[in-house]
């Protein structure tokens, strides 16, 4: 009986021991209390497929992004299925602060200009917003030469205002839509509209901690529209600095005022152009 | 009978604690791996700690999305790819400062027990110093971590070289109530 006691007591020690330590770093938990955090990551890069993700760069970030379109697959064998014909997107966008992004590009297709705004307005966070939502204004300068059509700067241009509403659902699953509206001064027929309104849908699912699948789809809304909605499917892979996006996409522009109302494929008969945005940051200022 | 209820007694009253626990609120980490392109170093003032002069048991807590990096795209690949901070949101020591001696102004401690980083828990050793000067103290250490102790992966497909081992430099400071 009497052993049995003393053990009784140094076996309670023992678990007392342990008992004050995880105590201690209970206290401690509920006093450092997890705060809100923002949600980070919902999308690797600030493209998703042709279209922008609400993904802001911290302040002081210089990416540089090169994109490729490459011709359509169903050109066949003797075009190498479309590799022959290469279109290349330049651009450049520079971060003022963790919120606001300004950004400049230069597409060989149709020689155009591009630049525009870009601002998060929300920020999802653990408590707290259940969305992001990033505002851009875009404008463009088709600049190609057309000798049949007195081509004055105004008709050269077109906008496009965008809200990016995303969420990521969880580590796995984001989504985000995208209301949009475009206009250009000049369109190619008498009968379309200089306005047009779109809604986007775009996700992704995260294969691993650093490869992705995305998928992005523009619905025009009207009756009058030329062409195809515009449709992209791609993968991605993060490797800290880079993101490499592969896709598929049935448009072979890179501005959203050439893919949303101008995508001339049509994705289910096989006009699809094969394509890659590869993507790199580079630090210029420091972020704090 | 009386027995068991003045163990028992005995017990709660342990499991109260001893009371004088001191505590850091102002805890600093920093840690610094040198790689083939750039350093990569970051810095976090959230950690706290307590620590029980006492028994010398001491418990560190700190949370992960609190480091704070020069790059920002850096710190999200931090807690995204490397650290999993939504899953695993705190490091934490736990363990006894033994070699720690109340009074004396400089003392040179080891602190035993487990630490648990990516949700990944494993016995350590660590050397460092305790300083006491007035009504606090300070602890300061220097240590590495490997990361693959802690199941935190590299990935084969980097152009940034990654060191295995990080260089972890703790300061706490604790006042007397």
């Amino acid at each position: 009986m009497k052993s049995g006691f003393s053990f009784l007591i140094v076996l309670f020690l023992i678990t007392s021991q342990f008992c004050i330590a995880q105590d201690l770093l209970d206290q401690l938990r509920e006093k450092t209390e997890l705060e809100n955090k923002p949600v980070i990551g919902t999308f690797k890069g600030t493209r998703i497929i042709n279209g922008q993700s609400v993904e802001t760069r911290g302040k002081g970030n210089l990416e540089m992004i090169i994109s490729h379109r490459f011709g359509r697959i169903n050109s066949g064998a003797y075009n190498l299925f479309g590799l022959d014909d290469s279109n290349v997107r330049l651009g450049l966008e520079y971060s003022l602060n963790d919120r606001l992004t300004l950004g400049i590009g230069r597409n060989s297709f149709n020689k155009i200009y591009d630049g525009y705004l870009k601002g998060k307005i929300i920020q999802q966070k653990s408590e707290g917003s259940p969305v992001t939502i990033t505002w851009v204004s875009d404008a463009s300068i088709y600049s190609l030469k057309r000798p049949d059509l007195e081509m004055t700067f105004e008709r050269r241009l077109r906008f496009v205002h965008q809200m990016l509403i995303a969420r990521k659902i969880n580590p796995m699953l984001s989504l985000q839509f995208m209301p949009s509206y475009v206009h250009r001064n000049l369109v190619a027929t008498a009968s379309e509209s200089n306005h047009l309104f779109a809604l986007g849908l775009a996700g992704k699912i995260a294969l691993s901690r650093r490869v992705g699948l995305t998928g992005e789809y523009y619905y025009r809304f009207g009756n009058n529209n030329q062409g195809y909605n515009s449709l992209g499917l791609g993968i991605e892979i993060e490797t800290g600095g880079h993101v490499f996006q592969l896709q598929f996409t049935n448009s072979i522009e890179m501005t959203p005022s050439g893919f949303i109302p101008s995508t001339t494929g049509e994705f289910f008969r096989g006009d699809i152009h094969f394509g890659f945005n590869v993507s790199r940051s580079f630090q210029v200022r420091k972020s704090n | 009978m009386k027995k068991i209820v003045l163990v028992l007694f005995f017990w709660f009253y342990a499991c109260e604690g001893h009371g004088q626990n001191i505590k850091s609120e102002t805890g600093y980490v920093k840690f610094f791996s040198s790689a083939l392109i750039e350093d990569i170093a970051a810095e976090n003032n959230e950690a706290s700690a307590y620590f029980n002069p006492e028994t010398k048991e001491a418990v560190f807590l700190i949370p992960i999305a609190g480091f704070e990096f020069e790059k920002s795209l850096m710190q999200e690949h931090f807690n995204e790819n490397y650290m999993e901070s939504d899953k695993f949101p705190e490091a934490y020591f736990k363990g006894i400062l033994s070699g720690f001696r109340a009074g004396q102004v400089e003392s040179q401690a080891i602190a035993e027990g487990e630490m648990t980083i990516h949700g990944v828990t494993k016995e350590i050793r660590v050397p460092g110093k305790i300083f006491h000067s007035g009504s606090s103290l300070r602890m300061e250490a220097i240590f590495n971590v490997v990361l693959e102790d802690y199941q935190i992966e590299i990935p084969k497909l980097m152009f940034q070289k990654i060191a295995e081992e990080v260089e972890v430099t703790v300061k706490f400071e604790f006042l007397y109530q």
